[in-house]
């Protein structure tokens, strides 16, 4: 037989065993960095959503508290502890926020902020017996909220927070807290 | 035929700058983090500093803060990850030209996360400032209104008197207290009282008072000026009294201001049912060049 002259190219065996595990080793890498980063993206998308919820919920409740003409006595705020607080909150307030008509009844709302059943903070607002409740927050982010009080009566603070249901990246905090301040304008929230 | 291959140098030099390539992604990656939680923390922390500033600014400027709190631990977030503290200082000041006082407000929160040990991380502080201004409108009113024991009856006038009464028979309605106020800039000030009077014939005369017989109220400033004109108002048609008047530039220093009355003539009674007093105190504006 013969053999042809420049033609001792190729592998050997120990060769292609070594650069499979090198190939498996850099896709394992590529494929861990992939999956951290889909996951990032994921855990920062639905901490964006949390925050925004939040914000939103706490908007809602600045556009809607000050023009408070009554609150229910179950929501009434204890003078002699500086730490009460509710973690439901209803008040008579005006059905169009942009017309505030304090002395004219017939167009208010009932306002109720709570948490559900199935976990959602909501809003329930009550017009002639008409029931229009709007989830605000979402229940899968396990939302707390608390009415509280502040050296004055007429100051409401709001505290919401929630809470991711994944396993956050380290350095990333299970919990988002936010704090408002409400000044009421026509009633006090203490008794 | 010529061999060609990799040095074992050039393997190490190679792994060498990969390493060093992948520690800086490593920092990179690991720094991010840390970043993003001190970016939470530092996000709590301004919503506690924004919500003690929505709190100061809510109060008036007389029932404001003067001075600077103690440092105080937040407790609104059960917060086992860092700790909050928060602080406010109000420094009363002055603008340069007109003098106007302001407070300048300042709120500071400082917070520190806590490691897995235990220990805390170096703290870090937000801060916010703004100021509360020296209100442009204040008011002072007074309401009062008797019942039948404590009518007030002014002292009477002879029907032979001048056109005008003499100061010595005129009654303070403001009794024992004065309206004082003491603004920190000159007012101008604009007077609104309104008196509701009711008249009592004598047992021998039960005729209702003739057009005449009048009610004269006056204004006094810190018990040596009168300000406005003395108003004469007839009893018969008229049961309430409104007068408003205006006195410009009052200075910025303690002053008192009573309401004065007296009828002429002298039958019958007039009982004053009730008065109400407001006092608008504008900003005097005439320093403006």
């Amino acid at each position: 037989m013969k053999i042809l002259p420049g033609s001792n190219s190729g592998f050997t065996l120990l060769e292609l065993i070594i650069s499979a595990v090198i190939a498996v080793i850099v896709f394992m890498g590529v494929l861990n960095t992939s999956t951290f980063t889909c996951r990032q993206i994921t855990l920062y998308v639905e901490r964006y959503n949390m925050y925004s919820q939040i914000d939103l919920a706490l908007q809602d409740m600045q556009a809607r508290l000050p023009a408070a003409v009554e609150i229910a006595a179950n929501s009434i705020l204890d003078s002699s502890d500086p730490d009460d607080s509710k973690t439901r909150f209803t008040f008579q307030g005006e059905s169009d926020i942009f017309r505030i008509t304090p002395d004219n009844l017939a167009d208010n709302a009932r306002y109720t902020y709570e948490i559900d059943p199935a976990n959602n903070l909501v809003l329930r607002k009550e017009v002639n017996g008409n029931v229009v409740t709007t989830v605000l927050v979402e229940g899968k982010f396990l939302p707390e909220v608390h009415f509280g009080w502040d050296e004055e009566p007429n100051f409401l603070k709001i505290t919401l927070t929630a809470r991711s249901p994944r396993k956050q990246l380290s350095g990333l905090t299970q919990q988002i807290a936010k704090v408002e301040g409400v000044r009421l304008w026509f009633i006090n929230a203490v008794e | 035929m010529k061999k060609q291959g990799v040095t074992f140098i050039e393997i190490l030099v190679s792994l060498v700058i990969l390493s060093l390539i992948l520690s800086a992604v490593a920092a990179a990656l690991f720094g991010g983090f840390r970043m993003l939680k001190q970016a939470e923390f530092k996000s709590r922390a301004m919503g506690i500093a924004y919500f003690k500033m929505s709190q100061a600014l809510s109060k008036t400027y007389s029932g404001s803060l003067n001075n600077t709190t103690v440092p105080q631990l937040w407790t609104g977030f059960n917060d086992t990850e860092a700790e909050f503290f928060w602080s406010i200082t109000a420094t009363p000041e002055e603008s340069d030209k007109a003098h106007i006082p302001y407070k300048n407000i300042t709120v500071v929160c400082s917070y520190a996360i806590k490691n897995p040990d235990g220990t805390l991380d170096k703290p870090r502080e937000v801060r916010l400032s703004n100021i509360i201004p020296y209100p442009y409108i204040h008011s002072r009113s007074k309401k009062v209104d008797w019942n039948e024991t404590t009518g007030n009856y002014p002292l009477a006038l002879n029907a032979s008197q001048s056109d005008r009464p003499d100061p010595a028979d005129f009654k303070d309605i403001l009794s024992p207290e004065v309206i004082s106020f003491n603004f920190e800039v000159n007012k101008d000030l604009v007077v609104l009282y309104n008196l509701a009077i009711e008249h009592e014939p004598d047992f021998a005369d039960q005729e209702p008072p003739p057009g005449n017989q009048t009610v004269y109220t006056e204004c006094l400033m810190d018990n040596n000026a009168i300000w406005g004109i003395t108003t004469r108002t007839p009893i018969i048609s008229q049961p309430f009294i409104n007068n408003a008047l205006v006195i410009q530039n009052v200075s910025a220093e303690p002053h008192t201001l009573q309401i004065r009355w007296c009828k002429d003539p002298s039958k019958g009674k007039v009982k004053l049912r009730s008065y109400e007093i407001t006092v608008l105190a504008y900003e005097n504006i005439t320093w403006i060049q």
